[in-house]
């Protein structure tokens, strides 16, 4: 059997060796066939209506009027409440979700292969920032947004992204990281990358000239767009991750409101959890932390594999935007996830550490060892439903999912 | 004490003090603060002093 060392060994390699591309996007019901009617898939480990917090349940009941479920939001908490819909991880079926990171079977997910493993993973279109159902809003203008996504630029973009052949998403990262994108709550560059090679195919796709420029419009006014892809990416990447015997690398940081979750390579498919915590950040004109959710959402995927608060010092910019301190610290928040990752990245640097890799595969031994948490960089939704985003900021992990897990690890190596 | 020596110690005592703290991160602050050239070494015990853990991790170390 192999050491510890050398399973980590071959979690980074997979990880390094991954090579992730944007190869379509499809109706949710294609790309995860197991997505039945009234199935609900959520951000974060297992959670109940009961268990939700309000941004989460504002969703649910969002996006039951959306699939045709409840006639209105009212009648859609009822149904929930009555347990008529089945709520699961996104995480078990291949996908991730940003904040609520709701997925159900009529929603265009984009779907990112890993063409080293041929594994698939997916996600949801980005809406936006404000108002958005992935931080609880679920008004009409939330709905009609979600409906146009659904039926104009989910297909749109999945005709784009066959014609071009693919995007090859790891240079498009390692260049979006030399342009100050940290791939969390920075993803302006790569935004942008995306929609200049994407737009010759979208153009030459298109059957209405309004519906080209809506598409160029939507993408090309949201400095968020490429989370999602990033997420999904991460996801692809850090899933050939799983299940290697006596590996203590992470392969999944997830949260859902209520619970922050972690899953690691040698415990297989169980989730460590712990209650989540409170993002300390900056806040949009009018709100405080009195409004503010605690931390939520998938996202944490791309702190898993490498970025978002482990790549701050590539985005000194984002250090301002989410409070964390000065931009002249962003490598301390870089150095300090170097302490806990079994090794850098060499294809994805940062040229403010003299073109170091990003510190890649969480250790969980190593969290334990040093006490410091891994980094993450959020967005911060309104505690109520049907509000949504009230700022940004940074949020610690929660120590005791690495502490628990270590102890689970230890068990599977006879060490008690 | 040899002529090398003694001229160690007298630069000790009539240099401004050039400080390496370990652990707790105030008192390198404090001096800092007053002037003092100090570098800080930030460390805590493993596992944040949770024996249980602690001795897990050594164990693990075997493996």
């Amino acid at each position: 059997m192999q050491t510890i060392d050398q399973a980590n060994q071959e979690a980074l390699r997979r990880i390094l060796a991954g090579d992730p591309v944007l190869v379509d996007v499809v109706p949710a019901s294609q790309a995860i066939p197991d997505l039945a009617d009234r199935m609900i898939l959520h951000a974060g480990p297992p959670i109940g209506w009961d268990r939700m917090c309000g941004p989460m349940r504002g969703a649910v009941m969002g996006i039951a009027v959306f699939e045709g479920w409840a006639k209105d939001l009212d009648d859609a908490a009822k149904h929930a409440a009555a347990g008529s819909f089945a709520f699961h991880p996104n995480h078990h079926f291949g996908a991730v979700g940003p904040m609520t990171g709701l997925t159900t079977a009529s929603q265009p997910l984009m779907v990112v292969e890993n063409k080293t493993f041929g594994n698939r993973a997916y996600c949801a279109i980005n809406e936006g920032l404000g108002k958005v159902m992935r931080f609880g809003g679920n008004d009409a203008d939330v709905l009609t947004r979600l409906r146009w996504i659904r039926e104009v630029l989910g297909p749109a973009l999945g005709r784009a992204i066959r014609e071009s052949g693919g995007i090859p998403l790891k240079p498009l990262i390692a260049r979006g990281l030399t342009m100050g994108d940290e791939m969390h709550q920075r993803n302006v560059a790569c935004s942008s990358l995306l929609l200049r090679q994407l737009a010759p195919s979208l153009a030459r796709t298109s059957k209405d000239a309004g519906e080209l420029v809506a598409c160029l419009d939507f993408i090309g006014r949201n400095d968020q767009f490429f989370l999602n892809i990033a997420m999904a990416m991460g996801k692809a990447l850090a899933d050939p991750v799983r299940d290697i015997a006596a590996s203590s690398v992470v392969t999944a940081m997830s949260r859902n409101g209520t619970d922050f979750g972690i899953r690691v390579s040698g415990t297989g498919d169980r989730w460590f959890t712990a209650p989540v915590e409170m993002p300390v950040g900056i806040y949009f004109p009018g709100f405080s932390e009195k409004d503010a959710n605690p931390d939520m959402g998938d996202s944490a995927i791309v702190e898993t594999v490498g970025l978002g608060g482990f790549a701050m010092a590539a985005a000194p910019a984002v250090v301002g935007y989410i409070g964390a301190g000065r931009a002249s610290e962003a490598a301390v928040f870089t150095r300090s996830m170097a302490e806990i990752a079994v090794g850098p990245n060499p294809a994805w640097t940062i040229p403010a550490m003299d073109f170091a890799g990003v510190p890649t595969g969480i250790d969980i031994r190593l969290v334990v060892e040093t006490g410091l948490a891994p980094i993450i960089n959020t967005g911060i939704a309104h505690r109520e439903p049907g509000v949504g985003q009230v700022g940004a900021g940074i949020v610690k992990a929660p120590l005791r999912c690495f502490q628990d897990a270590l102890v689970a690890f230890a068990e599977t190596l006879g060490v008690e | 004490m040899t002529e090398k020596d003694h001229d160690v110690s007298r630069d000790l005592l009539g240099a401004p003090p050039r400080v390496i703290n370990i652990g707790l991160e105030i008192f390198a602050v404090n001096l800092a603060d007053q002037g003092a050239q100090v570098a800080h070494v930030r460390w805590s015990p493993p596992a944040g002093g949770n024996a249980h853990l602690a001795g897990l991790l050594e164990k693990l170390q075997r493996k």
